[in-house]
């Protein structure tokens, strides 16, 4: 391990300045990727800026029709919100088989999203209820979906002067997440899915977002998967028919944890039981 | 047969064993006071560190440690180059510039922190020429393939020589010719991690005054073979060597080899520096560099009359010891064993053990039981099949019974209670009528599967070594009781069962003995703490100890009641004078006596078992003073669509001859079975061209407190005098049959057979899918029926 400074701020704004420095600066929030990745020798880092003490940062609340998450709210906060569980099932899923407690104390939805792993298990559950993430610079902020946030493997849109302050989305009453991992819990994903459904008065799907963690070197939404649900149920003809698309979606691959086969054969698996479990909520 | 816990507590008679007396270190482990290697401190430390090898297989061709040498708060940099010689007692080398795996280290650095010791390392200027390898006993046992020890007299090519050992019974060869029915099967295993908490950790205090004394505190399992390793590695008497042994955070028979190897290394740049060196291994190095559980493939033959009776058994057992190794003697116990608890006429069991560049195996809770208990069950299952026989009344015909004799023709003359393990077994988990229902489920995707496994194991080292040690008891003059062993903690519960022992024997309150745990300047070299031996063999000389003690004792209560010692008895910490209920005198106040009037207040005893009369060359006679029995019974649910195999309980019997401490007894069986079920369906080390690639816990995979099934242990007892107070071993039992029985569950469920193992969920959703496949690599899958999602 190199040497490196820390600086811990209380304000976004303090935050911000210190992210304007010319300085590489790392976000640190939880800590739960950082400290991992400066262990096995993938970052050196020469300034870590701490933000989990951002007040700013942290909370859950709706607002403009919208469920807003602070950057640095943390798993457990997230699996302990009624808020969440009410409207936002699948990411409530996806917190509670979120590593072990102890991580899920420390790691932040923010630093789940933007350390990038293409096993994270919140982003999948974002991508499915299509958040949209609030990204802060000094004098200035933009809102883009957390689909264009991710693109690639440990790789994201955000910029070096960037913050990421709060993720948001629309309440979803119809929404799941299926992790398989290769424990029952502090297990990385050999694979995830998300499944957000809206329905109309008929108990026909009229949207519906499915994404999948883990198959490739990012979270990814099956578009064309998803498209073969919209005007149906999920049923076994629709199933069927999900079956003979997905291909085109998904591309997994061989990895410690699973091979590309497994991955393959079991991703419309429990996208099915996904599917079914949203529907019937 | 008596069950522990049915109401029966009393049913020996005693007083302070055979009950739960709370563990005598548990206040320290759960407060965090322990004091593990890592934790102490000494003025003037320096922190060490070691080299490893990137390469599976690779000589040095250029070293250079000027630069690492001028990293500031660098003291020492050691090579291969400063070494008298490269190769330990133990064959292995401390340091070397042929790398035959990647645990084998090239250079050594002593530094004031962590960060400049990181430095150093990565400061050293090394080229290796990498050399040809072999993985496994297949690819080295071929003609000309790559040698990992050239020249060396104790190899036959890549076999191992001193490894071999063998059981003959009878004629197998004439037997086959008379069998009716005759199956050959392959089974495989692959190597798993101890995962013990603590990683090897020592701290290395030279003495710099004339008697030049290195004391070594080290998280060590065998006090003495450390001891070995360091003489050796500094060319001293066992004299000049002190090994303390500190809190030991876990073992399951591992941290000999890499323990050893790390203390010497700590050692010698102590030497070197004058000055205390601590070295810790980091969670990847002790993976890459400590031992495994021994990759076995068995190569079976069996075969049987149209009734069923098994007439021959032959198997050949192949090890992958990997680089290095130094347990020959294990293939003793496998070749004892290989078999399993069934009587055979005729027996023929080859095991040999082949080198190869890849992680070394070592001692593994149940030391080869897993691996051939894994094999022989399943093995025995598929003849009952081609039988066309129930599997349970194809092992029930064969199963070994009292008076009968085992595979390597011991008559076994105590009782067996096996049958009446699987009764209560079997009714408890309806696991007749289960087993039967679940071969229908043709329609589900959670498909439940029952299955079992039959076992038993040789308690104590047997005819391997000499089962011998030493043990003390001293009485202090406040009556205060001080033991020690030449066996040690290792995280089993050793002290607790000898506190309970000693206090039995004496009949005073355990609170007010004290275990002082192992110094080697204090007692006798007691050999290895392993094979279940430790309670059943190794607290009989702390037993005889507190015997005689309590003789001298007896003669000094005598003295104040005026009476001879026969007038006298001991009992629950009060010396009486037989048959006068007001003369009682406290066990303190003779003890006080005891000491101003100059009797004897110590006494140190040495236990050797009786002689077995085993040809080990011949490879039959009595291999063991007495066995433990015990079954497992494992349900499952398996996905057939995810492959995720669920183990919804086990419930397991085991035969412990006299519980010495319920509750110890049962924490050896839960951590066993939790230890069984990674065997079984979790734990895969994934090893590229001799290179470990899951070399942490985020990817080799130990189960977790959500993973631990229900768990239904049965303790069952029994007579059998061999052991102190007839205790029967537990450790390894409790563990060995696990991955037999959660495999034959599976078979249950999905009619797919696994012949290697361990599995996980993406390996048995394959199996599922290519179970039709004729072209199924390594016989994994078995071609058969219900296999069409």
């Amino acid at each position: 391990m190199s040497d490196f400074d820390f600086i811990s701020v209380n304000t976004i704004d303090e935050a911000l300045d210190v992210l304007a420095r010319p300085q590489k600066v790392t976000v640190l929030s939880g800590g739960t990727d950082v400290m991992l990745r400066i262990h096995d020798g993938r970052l050196e880092p020469s300034l870590l800026l701490d933000v989990s003490r951002i007040e700013e940062l942290k909370g859950i609340k709706e607002k403009d029709g919208f469920i807003e998450i602070g950057a640095a709210t943390t798993i457990n906060e997230i699996g302990a919100s009624e808020l969440i569980k009410d409207n936002a099932y699948a990411l409530y899923e996806a917190a509670d088989v979120f590593a072990d407690p102890n991580t899920r104390n420390r790691a932040t939805i923010g630093g789940n999203i933007t350390n990038a792993s293409p096993g994270a298990d919140g982003a999948p559950a974002l991508f499915a209820l299509d958040g949209e993430v609030l990204i802060k610079k000094k004098g200035g902020e933009r809102r883009i979906p957390v689909t264009d946030y991710i693109i690639g493997s440990y790789k994201t849109v955000l910029e070096p002067d960037e913050l990421v302050a709060s993720i948001r989305f629309k309440p979803c009453k119809n929404s799941a997440f299926i992790k398989i991992g290769l424990r029952k819990a502090m297990a990385i994903s050999v694979e995830t899915v998300a499944v957000a459904l809206f329905l109309d008065e008929n108990k026909i799907i009229t949207d519906c977002r499915v994404a999948f963690g883990a198959l490739g070197p990012s979270t990814l939404r099956a578009r064309n998967t998803e498209k073969v649900f919209v005007g149906y149920t999920p049923n076994e003809e629709t199933f069927a028919k999900a079956q003979e698309v997905i291909a085109m979606d998904i591309k997994p691959r061989d990895g410690l944890r699973g091979s590309r086969e497994y991955r393959f054969s079991t991703a419309h698996v429990i996208m099915e039981r996904a599917l079914i479990k949203a529907y019937e909520k | 047969m008596p069950i522990y816990g049915d109401g029966n507590k009393t049913e020996k008679g005693y007083t302070y064993i055979n009950r739960f007396f709370p563990r005598v270190d548990a206040r320290d482990k759960v407060t965090g006071r322990a004091k593990y290697a890592g934790d102490l401190d000494f003025p003037g430390m320096l922190i060490g560190g070691a080299l490893f090898s990137p390469y599976a297989h690779a000589q040095v061709t250029y070293i250079n440690v000027d630069k690492a040498r001028q990293i500031p708060g660098v003291h020492c940099v050691m090579t291969f180059e400063d070494l008298k010689k490269e190769k330990s007692w133990g064959y292995y080398t401390f340091m070397s510039s042929r790398l035959r795996y990647q645990g084998d280290v090239s250079a050594i650095v002593a530094a004031e922190d962590w960060e400049s010791l990181q430095k150093a390392l990565k400061s050293i200027e090394i080229e290796y020429k990498e050399l040809p390898a072999v993985f496994t006993p297949e690819e080295a046992l071929k003609p000309g393939a790559p040698l990992v020890h050239e020249n060396d007299p104790e190899c036959e090519g890549n076999i191992w020589s001193h490894s071999r050992y063998k059981v003959r019974k009878g004629d197998v060869d004439a037997a086959f010719e008379t069998c009716d029915h005759i199956l050959e099967r392959v089974y495989r295993t692959d190597p798993v991690e101890h995962a013990y908490m603590e990683t090897e950790a020592a701290v290395a205090v030279p003495d710099t005054t004339a008697s030049g004394i290195m004391t070594v505190y080290a998280g060590c399992v065998n006090p003495f073979f450390t001891r070995r390793w360091v003489a050796d590695v500094l060319g001293v008497s066992r004299a000049k060597i002190r090994v303390v042994q500190q809190t030991v955070g876990g073992s399951f028979g591992g941290k000999e080899e890499l323990m050893g190897l790390t203390a010497s290394r700590a050692a010698l740049l102590a030497s070197a520096t004058g000055r205390p060196v601590k070295m810790v291994m980091t969670r990847e190095e002790s993976i890459i560099a400590s031992t495994k559980r021994h990759p076995f493939t068995i190569k079976y033959k069996l075969g049987t009359n149209n009734e069923g009776k098994i007439q021959a058994f032959q198997a050949e057992v192949i090890e992958n010891v990997g680089a290095f190794h130094m347990h020959e003697f294990m293939n003793f116990r496998a070749a004892v064993h290989a078999a399993g608890v069934y009587e055979i006429p005729n027996v023929k069991v080859d095991v040999y053990g082949v080198f190869t560049n890849t992680v070394t195996a070592g001692a593994m809770r149940g030391y080869s039981s897993p691996q051939l208990i894994f094999g022989s069950e399943q093995l025995y299952e598929e003849m009952a099949e081609e039988l066309g026989m129930d599997y349970m009344e194809f092992k029930r015909l064969n199963m070994l019974k009292q008076g009968g004799t085992n595979a390597c023709g011991q008559v076994m003359d105590a009782p067996i209670i096996l049958p009446e393990i699987l009764d209560k077994l079997f009714d408890k988990t309806d696991f007749e009528n289960k087993r039967k229902a679940y071969l229908n489920q043709s329609d589900t995707l959670k498909r439940k599967g029952i299955g079992m496994a039959m076992f038993y194991r040789g308690c104590g080292l047997g005819a391997e070594a000499p089962d011998a040690s030493a043990g003390s008891v001293v009485v202090h003059d406040d009556g205060t009781v001080m033991i020690n062993s030449g066996l040690v903690e290792n995280g089993q519960g050793m002290k607790t069962a000898f506190t309970q022992i000693v206090a039995e024997t004496l009949s005073i309150p355990p609170d007010v003995i004290h275990f002082i745990g192992v110094d080697t300047n204090t007692i006798p070299d007691s050999g290895i703490t392993a094979a279940s031996r430790t309670t059943v063999m190794g607290s009989q000389s702390v037993k005889l100890a507190a015997e005689e003690l309590k003789g001298y004792l007896l003669e000094t209560a005598a003295m104040m009641f005026h009476a001879t010692p026969e007038a006298v008895e001991l009992k629950d910490g009060m010396f009486k004078l037989i048959g006068v209920p007001d003369a009682v005198i406290p066990f303190q106040v003779v003890a006080n006596v005891h000491h101003w009037t100059g009797q004897q207040a110590g006494v140190m005893r040495w236990f050797k078992p009786p002689h077995l009369d085993y040809d080990m060359k011949e490879g039959f006679g009595k291999a063991f003073p007495t066995y433990a029995y015990g079954s497992v019974i494992a349900e499952v649910e398996v996905d057939m669509q995810t492959g995720e195999i669920n183990v919804e309980k086990i419930t397991c019997g085991h035969d412990l001859g006299t519980v010495i401490n319920n509750k110890t007894v049962i924490g050896q069986i839960y951590g066993g079975v939790l230890m069984g079920q990674g065997y079984a369906i979790m734990e895969k080390l994934l090893i590229k061209d001799g290179i470990i690639r899951t070399d942490n816990f985020d990817t080799y995979m130990i189960g977790t407190s959500m993973d631990v099934p229900e768990i239904d242990a049965v303790l069952f007892e029994s007579d059998d005098a061999a052991g102190t107070y007839g205790a029967k071993s537990v450790g390894e039992p409790s563990t060995e049959g696990v991955a037999a029985a959660i495999i034959s569950a599976i078979t249950n469920a999905t009619g797919i057979r696994i012949r290697r193992i361990p599995i996980n969920k993406v390996d048995m959703l394959s199996i599922l899918h290519h179970s039709n496949d004729d072209t199924v690599e390594g016989g994994q899958a078995r071609l058969k029926s219900r296999t069409d999602l």
